[in-house]
């Protein structure tokens, strides 16, 4: 259970606060309403590449980092597709420093050319690190288009390919910043040893007066439902074969969402779940094999992907898997294992909820769905799963029609 | 009208307190520590074995056998094992390190009773069954394959050998040939020579009802001294390796070289430059290679820790034309540290930066059982992290000028890169 208290300022910007007095620490989760399917398809990469640039020093402020350095403070961000997320950590009583930079930060930036020129080499070079230069690294980069054909998940969070980046001009910069960086399109929660009174004080003080345009609305091209599968082949330098497929699902706070989760869950998770056992311990045809749920906010993917054991066909790795679709198809799951994978979300709920931080970041983001105790709701709504309702998303999404494979084939 | 250009105020403390934990050796000299803490009635159980790497007799004996504790035991199969914590909701770790082998449990409080049973039978009656080894092994050397095609791994893997030498157990890693010499006697040896030397930390909400369970199950067990190792290393000379790698966009690099343990006067001044080089965000390497020159998306340095053996390292990915440029860079970083006061400024920055980063580790009972565990393992004194603070609270940009004169100097360093 996370006690909050919310309110919202005049210029629209929502702040929520969860005291907690055990700990010596506050901190501040900013929430930007702006991710990657927000871009433009042939500005992508945008969205993360922004987020580098709010760390090179706002309107009054040359630095965000050395002051918040010098208070004691830590911080970092990420960007995913739906979301830009900033945190903060600082000892209680410097929690004021935290405001101060935030703040400035979100009223304007220092749109410092030398900046963007900088954080441009060092995402061209995050780029290369994760998605180029590791092995598989490059799967979501050609799964996504291939999954999505008119909604922007159809490229990865990092862009779709190096140009963009290198592309990106100031004029971009700024009109990003002014459409999407506003108060009434941010979410801020401040958390651990704070007060209501306090935080009510300090976000009148520093936010209150930063003025609020119209935002502009979000209006994303419908992924069209599927209707033939898909398939793609690729080969490159790895040690093995690698298969994935990913079927198109509800969105992160649709009804339904919970029960496609624990689907994913009773086929996967832990050693004891059915395709570990069947697959990589009884047959011996994966090394590693998981499923799992995006979990984004437009309508998402369940994916399944695994490392085949040297010498297996990887077409006789998807029939494998399609056979035991094939039976939680027609027999549904057990309920002792519908059981299980709810003990098992349990602990992760509770285990989650150990660190402060966790605890802002997930108010913000359910603060995102427009009810924020939807962060107290979750176990309920995952204890309420039936296996009749997991049967029925089941059938809903394992099906061929919609379904995206790809073999990811080892070089010889 | 709000002067948005001036910093609000801010205080400083130097206040570091630990839970203090509650100690009891039951009947057969098993130490158990617990720190009691947090909301959650979650629970978290580490098992610390003196049973790693440095205690081998057959390499990789430590490595299969810890992986192998939860493959099957004389009465349950492994897919017994993992369905009994799967449906508890209960996560089990293992890590087998080059020190010590961690077993910890993962529970909510409710479910502490079987799942910790379960953990006992594990610990002493292991059966390593012929077929999991096998399986087991596969899949490592799979692993293996796909980890020799990443330029990080095999530079962290070459800066290592270089080191501490090929054949020191902190110098090596499991290659093809290794892995397929592993039999199951060698892991019952090892099993029975060194398994029976560790100690419990249990951390989370522990209350009598915790503390009692553990002591029921951990009463019976015999508890022995493992046989002490010795390892030499020779004295290497430092030197630059570049391994090509087909293909590959980027090189790996690490700048590496031993250093003083964390017992020694010395300690808060290499540790704290470690920090104004490489340890933060604001850090001189991060500013340069990162922030200034955009060769890199990230490069740090750090002081890593082992039981006999400590080393400074540098590391970082950038462009192959650019890896000869970051060396000189890390060199001239290096060098800046012995011939020039760090300005007061940036002294005061890094240091309440490290200072708050320590403090505001401590949010968790975890956190608290972790710095209790290196306590523990590495025999600091009591106190060790307050004192360290007050000692880096102290700190002199002469002295840190002294200390990198003595330890920072550019060409005792170990270079290699891969890419």
């Amino acid at each position: 259970m996370i006690n909050f208290t919310e309110f919202t300022l005049s210029n629209g910007l929502r702040v929520m606060v969860h005291e907690d007095h055990t700990v010596q620490i506050a901190v501040m989760n900013i929430l930007y309403d702006v991710g990657s399917r927000d871009e433009h398809p042939d500005k992508t990469g945008f969205a993360h590449l922004f987020e580098h640039l709010m760390f090179g020093g706002s309107k009054n402020i040359p630095s965000y980092d050395e002051p918040l350095q010098r208070v004691g403070g830590e911080n970092n961000a990420f960007t995913n597709t739906d979301i830009t997320n900033y945190y903060l950590t600082v000892p209680a009583s410097n929690i004021e420093t935290g405001f101060w930079l935030e703040s400035d930060r979100m009223m304007s930036l220092s749109f410092d050319p030398k900046v963007l020129e900088v954080q441009r080499k060092v995402v061209i070079e995050e780029f290369k690190q994760r998605y180029l230069n590791q092995p598989y690294g490059d799967v979501w980069l050609k799964l996504r288009p291939l999954t999505y054909k008119v909604h922007p998940y159809s490229w990865a969070t990092i862009g779709k390919e190096i140009s963009h980046i290198e592309n990106a001009t100031l004029d971009d910069v700024k009109d990003f910043f002014f459409k999407y960086y506003t108060p009434s399109n941010a979410i801020l929660v401040v958390a651990g040893n704070v007060t209501v009174d306090q935080v009510k004080k300090l976000s009148e003080k520093w936010f209150g007066p930063i003025a609020s345009p119209k935002l502009a609305h979000r209006n994303l091209p419908l992924e069209p439902k599927q209707i033939t599968k898909r398939f793609m082949e690729v080969e490159a330098d790895v040690p093995a074969n690698a298969f994935y497929k990913a079927w198109h699902m509800p969105g992160r706070f649709h009804q339904d969402y919970y029960a496609a989760d624990l689907l994913s869950d009773v086929l996967s998770r832990g050693q004891s779940s059915i395709l570990y056992q069947k697959l990589v311990k009884e047959k011996e045809i994966f090394t590693s094999i998981s499923s799992f749920v995006m979990g984004t906010i437009d309508p998402g993917l369940l994916v399944m992907s695994g490392r085949l054991k040297e010498g297996i066909r990887l077409e006789d790795a998807e029939s494998e898997i399609g056979e035991i679709i094939s039976s939680v198809l027609s027999s549904g799951v057990h309920e002792g294992d519908l059981e299980k994978v709810k003990n098992q979300a349990e602990s992760t709920l509770e285990f989650g909820e150990i660190e402060v931080m966790n605890r802002a970041m997930n108010l913000a983001f359910a603060k995102l769905s427009g009810d924020a105790n939807l962060v107290n709701e979750e176990g309920a709504r995952i204890n309420a799963v039936t296996t009749d309702q997991i049967l029925s998303v089941a059938k809903e999404i394992l099906q061929e029609s919609n379904a995206s494979t790809m073999y990811y084939r080892a070089k010889k | 009208m709000l002067d948005r250009t001036i910093a609000p105020p801010f205080t400083r403390s130097t206040f570091f307190e630990l839970i203090s934990p509650v100690q009891i050796t039951l009947r057969n000299g098993l130490n158990v520590y617990t720190i009691s803490g947090g909301n959650q009635s979650v629970i978290k159980i580490e098992i610390l074995i003196k049973g790693g790497r440095w205690t081998e007799k057959h390499f990789g004996a430590a490595y299969f056998s810890g992986s192998l504790l939860s493959k099957g035991t004389s009465k349950k199969s492994s897919f017994e094992i993992a369905q009994i914590f799967d449906q508890y909701g209960a996560h089990l770790e293992i890590n087998p390190g080059m020190d010590m082998v961690s077993i910890v449990l993962y529970t909510l409080n409710k479910n502490l009773q079987p799942t910790l049973s379960l953990l006992y039978e594990l610990l002493t009656d292991a059966a390593f069954p012929e077929k999991e080894l096998a399986q087991t092994k596969s899949i490592y050397q799979q692993n293996l394959k796909v980890n020799n095609e990443k330029t990080s791994f095999l530079a962290s893997k070459l800066i290592r050998a270089n080191l501490f030498g090929k054949n020191h157990p902190y110098g090596k890693e499991l290659e093809e040939g290794d892995v397929n010499a592993i039999t199951r006697d060698m892991l019952h040896q090892h099993v029975q020579a060194q398994f029976g030397d560790f100690l419990i930390i249990a951390s989370g909400q522990v209350t009598d009802r915790e503390q009692k369970l553990i002591q029921e199950t951990f009463s019976n067990i015999p508890i022995k001294a493992s046989t002490a190792s010795v390892h030499a290393n020779d004295a290497l000379k430092p030197y630059r390796q570049i391994q090509e790698k087909e293909g590959s966009l980027q090189s790996s690099l690490r700048s590496a070289k031993e250093i003083i343990s964390r017992t020694h006067p010395d300690y808060p001044s290499v540790l704290f430059l470690t920090h104004v080089l490489g340890g933060y965000f604001g850090s001189r390497l991060m500013k340069n290679i990162r922030e200034e020159k955009g060769l890199t998306y990230g490069i740090y340095a750090s002081y890593n820790t082992l039981k006999h053996k400590q080393y400074l390292v540098i590391g970082a990915d950038v462009n192959k034309e650019n890896l000869e440029l970051t060396f000189d860079e890390i060199k001239k970083e290096l060098a800046r540290l012995y011939s020039e006061p760090v300005p007061l400024d940036e002294l005061d920055t890094a240091r309440n930066h490290f200072i708050g980063s320590l403090q505001s580790e401590m949010t968790t009972p975890f956190a608290h059982a972790d710095k209790l565990k290196s306590t523990l393992l590495y025999n600091l004194p009591e106190g060790f992290y307050q004192t360290l603070i007050n000692r880096i609270d102290q700190l002199t940009d002469e002295d840190l000028m002294e200390t990198a004169s003595k330890y920072f100097q550019g060409d005792s360093f170990f270079e290699v890169a891969v890419g």
